[in-house]
């Protein structure tokens, strides 16, 4: 009998202190996290200055500019 | 039923977490309103429409926590080297007693204890803004003033505790 309720006492005392460990690491870990209270959304009409993004724009400007040599046959067949 | 020492590190968390939370939320209104950035509140927290204005209030923000948390771990350290009970000199006991400032002086559990929760937060901070420095979110300069915070900090938390060794063996003799 005794056996069992020391047991269950040690069951109880090693849940408890894992669930104070984790409030503990939960507590340390919020102001860390806060520092993603900040987004950026880029919605707005500031230009995003993220490498890579007017690399980007301007490749898509290369492929939409139309070559000599197509606009000549377009417009011979026209 | 719980461990002493993990209540009184729950115990200890508490307070810096809140200071260190209102910080964060005070000095991010603080700079939106100072350098009157456009921004929209969201279920994300405060989105900024402009990359730039989220990189500057980001990063002073960050700087502003880490200088709230530097202002409470000073306070540690203070009493840590020059209030600790195990080598404070009987001259500045008597002060410290006729100034009625007695809770200055504490003993080593106390001060360990509330100098590795704080150290903690200053390292959590460290590695938060190194990352967020990686990801393009920070400032350079803020991660590299953490890093020198948490170098400062660490060295002084060692030399207490040489300090408090030695005390112990010199009791010992």
């Amino acid at each position: 009998m005794n056996h069992l309720m020391d047991r269950k006492y040690l069951h109880i005392k090693v849940t408890s202190d894992i669930l104070a460990l984790i409030l503990f690491l939960g507590l340390l870990a919020l102001p860390a996290a806060s520092l993603g209270l900040a987004s950026f959304s880029g919605t707005g009409s500031g230009t995003p200055s993220v490498a890579g993004v007017e690399d980007i724009n301007e490749n898509m400007l290369e492929d939409n500019d139309v070559p000599e040599s197509t606009q000549a046959t377009q417009s011979s067949q026209t | 039923m719980f461990s002493k020492i993990l209540i009184k590190l729950v115990d200890q968390a508490i307070v810096p977490t809140i200071y260190l939370l209102t910080a964060r939320v005070v000095s991010l209104v603080f700079v939106i309103k100072i350098l009157d950035l456009p921004f929209k509140l969201s279920r994300e927290g405060f989105s900024f429409l402009s990359y730039e204005d989220y990189l500057l209030a980001n990063s002073y923000s960050a700087l502003f926590m880490s200088v709230a948390l530097c202002i409470g771990l000073s306070h540690i350290m203070l009493k840590s080297l020059v209030f600790h009970d195990t080598h404070i000199t009987p001259a500045l006991t008597a002060k410290v007693f006729a100034a009625r400032a007695q809770y200055l002086i504490q003993n080593s559990f106390n001060l360990y204890i509330q100098g590795t929760v704080w150290l903690s937060f200053l390292y959590l901070l460290t590695l938060a803004t190194i990352i967020l420095t990686l990801f393009g979110s920070l400032y350079l300069w803020v991660s590299l003033v953490n890093l020198t915070l948490s170098v400062i900090f660490t060295y002084l938390f060692v030399m207490d505790i040489e300090r408090e060794v030695f005390a112990n063996e010199r009791k010992k003799k």
